[in-house]
């Protein structure tokens, strides 16, 4: 097995491809993004006949280049490829990525052969290969990405996808909503470095605490079977699986030429191995949020804490749904809820479980003190807090949001939100930032009650079974 | 049966317990003034002379003329009374906000509702409430809330719920969705969830109902209700409580029995009523039904563009019981012939087809849309495009807008129903960017989902629903 710790830390890249026209892909997606990230190492940018491009001076070809290249980020032409690989053995250099299509998955034999010579030349000259048809690295610790605007900050998550598309998708959405990546690889059709070395690495990756991927296929189902074995005893890992439909195969098939196999036979490996399957992308940022945030929980015991009757009742619906628990709240805990929010200020509050906080929001220190009181009661595991984003948005957030962000970290219990907006341009400025803010704040947001349910259903399920 | 056409048409409207600032009354008072109310408003105030610049008195008995409405937001022990003046004032309907009745279940709000009931019988009275947000219709200006659309659509909506009725006319409004009639009718002490089923299913406004019920006191009525208005539209149930947690809050909430999960969704199904149990899978199963005619089968031509997410199109298509047929030779190479694969080898033209970054060239794009239109093996597509921050500000904002402006301009020229998918980070900016598209391609009938799989599930439903029609 080899180490593929390497392949993050280059101390030099070559792009070649790398042109004086600005809206080139291979800029786009490989230059730029080095340059944005302040990438510490050297960058050898590759073309004919310029002198200069974005400030660095470029080479006629990698065999130019005056010290070693540890890295060559390529989007040539895919019959051009060969050559360059040949190069690249002759340089010494240890990985070369290719973003360039029209291999193996093309399902054509002109295609299928130019991939078989690619993986030939790397075996025999030791280059490791990352694709073809993928985007490559992102890895915010060394300053590598192929999107300019992936967050420059850190996180425990290691993404490994199939899909080049598909990962930006994951990085992006779960930026959005604070979640941070240690390294995410796009691997492509994996001519070489495939899924099953990069779970293992990822498996023993120190950065790496939850191991998340997209994946349509394996050409060798059975090592990635022992690698997954491997990563689901060290780490959580949640899976979604491209192509479980036989429309969907066809499609995996045309686009990275993996063997999808049966759904079933996928699912019920998944089940066996303790990986957690989800079947979108909204599903894998939730579920991340939530093993990104929180440390086990004891159990599924719910308080749910927020405002708005027929809200209160959605909600406590969703959760049950999901097998949550939402006890009733003793006596002696109503009672003490009562004091702050006494019934002749606002009849329309409720201290049951769902906490109805009504039109008491706005009084000073009511929901901090709500929440204290609820996350002191022994007999729930877990709160979570649910309000709209409505008229007079700003008051909104001044009154609940921010106070309950102050005062979380006087809470031993995990909290979580849903925060409902209605997606209007203004409000969901507000809103992301809201989301982002909370994340950091340690309390992830989700943005409606069913996702919220089944996302922690999922996370409390994942403990309970690893204790039996 | 009652006949609730007048409670939509008040030529005049008291707002009973405001103040000089900031006051639940003031709630009503607003947006009746920023919906353009044109009928009379009269704001009931014991001593000021004027409240947000109309001329105040100091009960609805001091009005000169004829009060049609009265809506109040006083405190509940102090109904009883105000019910009294209506009935004297001849009030046609009196819409109470007021919680602490029934739905307390506490003796003192249970009486205070009976008596309520009770002076609405005798003096002719009709109550909305209490424990309720009341109307709005758009048409005439009506409404509970200043930041609902002032323009009207084809959707009624009865609500048990205030707050969620206000959060579903928000969320669909920023997705396109709009109403005729919407009514929150809280405890329905008087006018009651059968009453406005029956409304609805005659009101001609009306194309579509939608409700959010927690429960019925008078199940078998509204059963008929319902089953009338179903055999004339389509009628879509969202029932809160399905769950025992979520029946105990019910219980608290409007004080209403939930019954039993199974018996209203065997119900709804034996009366052809779609149920939906979240929110947003409502407003998804809205947006093709505002939007479009019957489709004439489940087969679905997908284009993706900017992609790498092909796959999961596919897979949530087929998932959802849509159909993704293989395209003919004959249809691959005539889209061959707009995108070559020497131009951009990322491309694919198998179904679905990925345009790739060369879908953003609008005449690659349109060209590829009118191709896939003319086949006969499908009989909609499904647009994707995905929009990142970074899309903002570059060249490929501008690929971008003219892809819309294309977009538009094509689909007229289309056979077949078109929907689309945005998916997007949810930066601010992108918010923005995939708002603007989704307001301007809903000008031409395209409905817009945020996920591949909320896409699929809701046209999926659509077309099941006509299906069993036939």
């Amino acid at each position: 097995m080899s180490d593929l710790e390497s392949i993050f830390h280059p101390k030099s890249i070559a792009i070649v491809g790398a042109s004086p026209n600005p809206a080139r892909v291979t800029n786009r997606f490989y230059l730029y993004p080095l340059l944005q990230f302040g990438y510490e190492g050297k960058i050898y940018p590759i073309h004919l006949t310029a002198r200069e491009i974005a400030g660095l001076k470029v080479y006629p070809s990698i065999m130019d280049v005056p010290g070693p290249v540890d890295h060559v980020s390529c989007a040539i032409r895919a019959d051009l490829t060969p050559q360059l690989m040949r190069q690249c053995v002759a340089k010494g250099v240890k990985l070369i990525q290719i973003y360039t299509s029209g291999f193996s998955e093309t399902g054509q034999e002109k295609g299928i052969r130019l991939e078989n010579e690619i993986a030939e030349i790397a075996r025999r000259g030791n280059v490791r290969v990352l694709g073809p048809n993928c985007m490559g690295i992102y890895c915010p610790g060394s300053k590598i990405a192929y999107i300019d605007y992936f967050s420059k900050e850190g996180g425990n998550v290691g993404l490994l996808s199939q899909s080049g598309g598909n990962s930006m998708e994951v990085v992006q959405i779960g930026n959005s909503r604070g979640v941070y990546f240690s390294k995410v690889v796009s691997y492509g059709n994996a001519c070489d470095i495939n899924e099953a070395e990069l779970l293992e690495y990822f498996t023993h990756d120190p950065q790496t605490k939850i191991i998340i991927g997209y994946i349509e296929g394996t050409r060798d189902g059975r090592r990635f079977i022992n690698v997954l074995r491997e990563a689901t005893r060290a780490k959580p890992v949640i899976m979604l699986k491209g192509g479980t439909t036989e429309a969907g195969t066809k499609t995996a098939a045309s686009h990275t030429g993996s063997l999808a196999g049966s759904n079933v036979i996928w699912e019920s490996f998944f089940r066996q191995l303790g990986v957690m399957q989800v079947s979108d992308l909204e599903e894998l940022i939730d579920l991340t949020l939530l093993f990104q945030h929180f440390k086990p929980v004891r159990g599924r015991k719910l308080g749910l804490v927020g405002s708005g009757g027929g809200a209160s009742v959605l909600i406590t619906d969703s959760c049950e749904k999901e097998r949550l628990l939402i006890p009733p709240f003793p006596e002696e805990i109503r009672g003490r809820l009562r004091e702050f929010m006494p019934e002749e200020l606002d009849p329309g509050s409720i201290v049951h479980n769902p906490l109805d906080f009504s039109t008491s929001w706005p009084r000073p220190g009511v929901v901090p003190a709500l929440l204290e009181t609820t996350a002191k009661y022994d007999g729930i595991d877990f709160i979570l807090i649910y309000f709209g984003l409505g008229p007079g948005i700003e008051e909104r957030i001044t009154k609940v949001i921010d106070p309950i962000i102050e005062t979380r970290r006087n809470f031993s219990k995990p909290i979580a939100m849903v925060l409902r907006y209605n997606q209007a341009p203004q409000e969901g400025k507000l809103a992301v930032d809201l989301q982002r803010s909370c994340a950091a704040g340690g309390i992830p947001v989700f943005t409606s009650f069913d996702r919220a349910a089944r996302a922690i259903n999922r996370f409390v399920s994942y403990y309970e079974q690893r204790q039996s | 049966m009652p006949d609730l056409e007048f409670i939509f048409h008040p030529s005049s409207i008291a707002v009973a317990g405001v103040s000089q600032h900031n006051s639940t009354a003031d709630m009503f008072l607003d947006p009746l003034i920023q919906s353009g109310y044109k009928g009379k408003i009269y704001p009931i105030h014991h001593k000021a002379n004027e409240v947000s610049g109309l001329k105040a008195y100091p009960s609805i008995m001091d009005v000169p003329g004829p009060v049609d409405h009265v809506t109040c937001g006083i405190r509940a022990t102090r109904t009883p009374e105000l019910m009294r003046e209506c009935a004297a004032k001849r009030v046609k309907l009196v819409q109470i906000f007021t919680a602490g009745f029934s739905e307390s279940g506490e003796e003192e709000g249970i009486r205070l509702e009976k008596e309520i009931a009770e002076i609405s019988r005798r003096g002719n009275v009709r109550v909305l409430g209490p424990n309720c947000m009341g109307i709005y219709y758009p048409d005439l200006g009506i409404s509970y809330e200043p930041s609902f659309p002032k323009d009207g659509g084809r959707i009624g909506f009865l609500a048990q719920s205030g707050g969620n009725s206000m959060r579903l006319v928000m969320l669909g409004a920023a997705r396109g969705i709009r109403f005729s009639k919407v009514v929150s009718y809280g405890n329905a002490c008087d006018i009651n969830e059968a009453d406005l089923m029956e409304y609805l299913a005659d009101d001609p406004e009306s194309k579509i109902i939608i409700g959010y019920i927690e429960g019925t006191r008078d199940g078998r009525r509204f059963v008929r209700a319902l089953q009338k208005a179903a055999e004339a539209k389509p009628v879509i149930m969202f029932k809160g409580g399905v769950t025992e947690a979520g029946t105990r809050a019910v219980a608290s909430h409007t004080g209403s029995l939930g019954g039993t999960d199974a018996v209203w969704s065997s119900l709804f199904r034996q009366l052809g009523v779609m149920q939906v149990d979240d929110m947003e899978e409502l407003i998804d199963l809205l947006l093709p039904f505002q939007h479009w005619q019957p489709l004439r089968g489940k087969r679905v031509g997908l284009i993706g563009i900017g992609g790498g997410y092909s796959v999961l199109l596919a897979d949530a298509s087929a998932r959802a019981g849509l159909i993704v047929p293989a395209f003919t030779e004959e249809l691959k190479s005539s889209l061959r012939d707009i995108v070559p694969r020497e131009a951009d080898p990322g491309t694919s033209v198998h179904n679905p087809v990925d345009l790739s970054v060369s879908g953003w060239n609008p005449d690659i794009f349109s060209k590829a849309l009118e191709t896939v239109d003319k086949y006969d093996g499908v009989d909609f597509m499904l647009l994707c495009i995905s929009l990142h921050a970074g899309c903002i500000g570059g060249p490929l904002k501008q690929m971008i807008d003219k892809a819309v402006d294309a977009l538009v301009i094509t689909k007229k020229k289309l056979n077949k129903p078109v929907a689309m998918v945005i998916l997007e980070d949810f930066a601010p900016e992108t918010r923005k960017l995939s708002s603007g598209i989704q307001e301007i391609v809903r000008q031409v009938n395209i409905p817009v989902f945020p996920s591949f799989n909320r896409a699929a599930r809701a046209i999926s439903r659509f077309i099941q629903y006509h299906e069993r029609r036939q």
